[in-house]
């Protein structure tokens, strides 16, 4: 009984840290920003802008990652139950404010708005797959098959993020530049990306061997890992040769609050559908090693 | 390393009818991209460096996945590994006949290009550099993927699936100094593409040496 | 300096759907396939 006390008091220790990181990280993005623009005081402890807005990144990233790092693929999914709810809410909140608060940008209008959701997809879609890039390494060198369940989930989740940046960015490229694809190097890199990391996940389902499959997989994204940034730069250099083309880089403050409310709820989103996603994995390993159930009666009569 | 590059290139004189099929192959699909296109001579020069590369590297997924052939059948690899060598050493002997030989294969396309597409060039040399470095690109992780996928069904699809995305940049910069040679280099930018290209020969062939142990251990 | 972009709601609802659609669907698929695993390994449980 002591044991079982031990274990969920050092559960709830963990949730803690996350929890804090999270709200340091909200507090200092979300919290502060509103205070200082609807309630005129200042309650981000007199820190400048760039230093409020790398805290709370390093915040929500340490937090996110350290929620992977201790979680267990063979315990229940709460902690991903409530990260994925926290996430719908947060998500929802920030796209009623980008849709219907936060004011039109001067040259870019109403199509601003698809930045709030495309960015924070960028973000997030980037941080999952150097997530698996960190587990495959950690697999090759440990051999840990909790590592493997962590690389094949974060590959998936950060594939299909990396899908739905393709999409967005296409429906973004279509009013913008004319066209709906401008081989612009992010968007491209993303497409060579996506189906990178698609031949790893197919190889994955090729291999019947766990061992062989874990280790070829981890080679493989870490391969695939290293040539992103070649790939961004071969084809910027590609791209400038016959055409210039310009991207607002810089969002002005009234743009920030909805952009971080989404960076945060796809962030929870993600991590929430990386530990769900580790626990089909690490259920689906355990089932291909343990040994086939025995026969029940009537199967056993149904032989004979 | 030496006696594994001899093994490998004497294995490849010995299939040599091997490389001719595999040179047909590229040849009808440079003939082939020629029907894409339609019989108008000034646009298939413009795209001839691209259709070369491509055709390449169609032959070139032939060319890798044969090359484990021999070492699955009568499980030949599992008897290199008892010997006491390093597995770098197998790596990089296979590797570098695959470059050596699709080399060759690149060289041996390109009079094919020049009848088919008129895309002639007196830069000779610079051109065959360029084929050695891009194949070069090609074979340095085409060998590691080529050496998993032998050893599974579907091997067909995979190799493709998984080294067609990766050598993006390889192929993006031959394709790009390949037409600088034959097009004319006005900026003077071929120093720059080739550089880019050395430097993912450089990344991949130390890279895919190192993880190559990891990827045939039992 | 490029012309202002006017009007554009179409794309900005095209983008927020296909946002919602993808991370619902992606989500879904998730939890029927987790809750496949978990009905397997009960039923694997009984069995012994």
């Amino acid at each position: 009984m002591g044991d079982q006390s031990q274990v969920s008091k050092h559960a709830a220790a963990q949730g803690a840290v996350a929890a804090g990181l999270f709200f340091v990280g909200l507090y200092f993005s979300v919290i502060a920003p509103i205070a200082e623009d609807y309630g005129g005081v200042n309650i981000a402890f007199g820190l400048p802008l760039g230093v409020r807005a790398s805290l709370a990144a390093i915040c929500g990233v340490a937090g996110a990652i350290f929620l992977l790092i201790v979680d267990d693929p063979k315990s229940r999914a709460r902690r991903a139950a409530i990260l994925v709810g926290a996430g719908l809410v947060l998500l929802l909140l920030g796209s009623y404010w980008g849709l219907f608060i936060a004011p039109p940008e001067t040259y870019m209008g109403q199509v601003q708005r698809i930045m709030y959701v495309h960015v924070p997809t960028a973000w997030n879609a980037l941080l999952a797959i150097t997530f698996g890039f960190g587990c495959a390494i950690v697999f090759l060198f440990k051999g840990d098959f909790r590592w493997d369940a962590y690389m094949e989930s974060s590959i998936e989740v950060g594939t299909v993020l990396g899908f739905l940046l393709c999409c967005q960015g296409a429906i973004w490229a279509k009013p913008t530049w004319g066209v709906w694809w401008d081989w612009d190097p992010r968007l491209t890199t993303t497409a060579v990306l996506i189906f990178a990391f698609l031949g790893i996940l197919a190889l994955r389902n090729f291999v019947e061997d766990p061992v062989k499959r874990a280790i070829w997989s981890s080679v493989a994204t870490i391969i695939a890992y290293v040539d992103v940034p070649i790939v961004f730069y071969s084809v910027k250099w590609w791209n400038s040769l016959h055409q210039q083309q310009s991207t607002p880089n810089t969002v002005s403050s009234v743009f920030h609050i909805p952009l971080r409310l989404n960076a945060f709820a796809v962030l929870f989103l993600m991590t929430g559908f990386i530990m769900l996603r580790a626990r089909v994995a690490a259920l689906r390993l355990s089932h291909e090693i343990a040994p086939p159930p025995l026969l029940s009666a009537e199967e056993v009569g149904e032989l004979a | 390393m030496i006696a594994a590059l001899r093994k490998e290139v004497l294995l490849q004189w010995r299939t040599r009818t091997q490389f001719i099929a595999v040179f047909i192959f590229g040849a009808t699909a440079l003939l082939l991209f020629s029907f894409g296109v339609g019989p108008n001579s000034e646009i298939l020069r413009q795209f001839s460096a691209g259709f070369l590369w491509l055709g390449l590297l169609l032959s070139s997924t032939l060319t890798l996945a044969e090359s484990f052939h021999a070492e699955m059948e009568n499980r030949a690899l599992e008897g290199l590994l008892l010997l006491p060598s390093d597995p770098r050493a197998l790596y990089y002997g296979k590797a570098v006949a695959n470059w050596i030989q699709l080399s060759l294969l690149g060289s041996a396309l390109i009079p094919v290009m020049v009848i088919l597409y008129d895309a002639g060039t007196t830069r000779v040399l610079s051109l065959l550099g360029i084929i050695v470095l891009g194949a070069a690109g090609l074979s340095a992780p085409g060998t590691l993927y080529a050496a998993m996928t032998a050893q599974i069904r579907g091997k067909q699809t995979l190799l493709p699936l998984l080294l067609f995305p990766l050598i993006v940049p390889a192929l993006l910069s031959s394709v790009k100094a390949t037409s600088l040679v034959i097009l004319g280099d006005p900026m003077n930018a071929l120093g720059s593409w080739l550089s880019l290209l050395a430097a993912f020969d450089a990344i991949y062939w130390a890279l895919c040496g190192l993880l190559y142990g990891r990827v045939i251990e039992e | 300096m490029r012309g202002v972009v006017s009007g554009g709601w179409a794309y900005v609802w095209a983008a927020y759907t296909v946002t919602a659609t993808i991370l619902v669907v992606y989500g879904v698929s998730v939890i029927t396939r987790l809750r496949d695993e978990w009905s397997r390994q009960a039923k694997g449980r009984q069995a012994q």
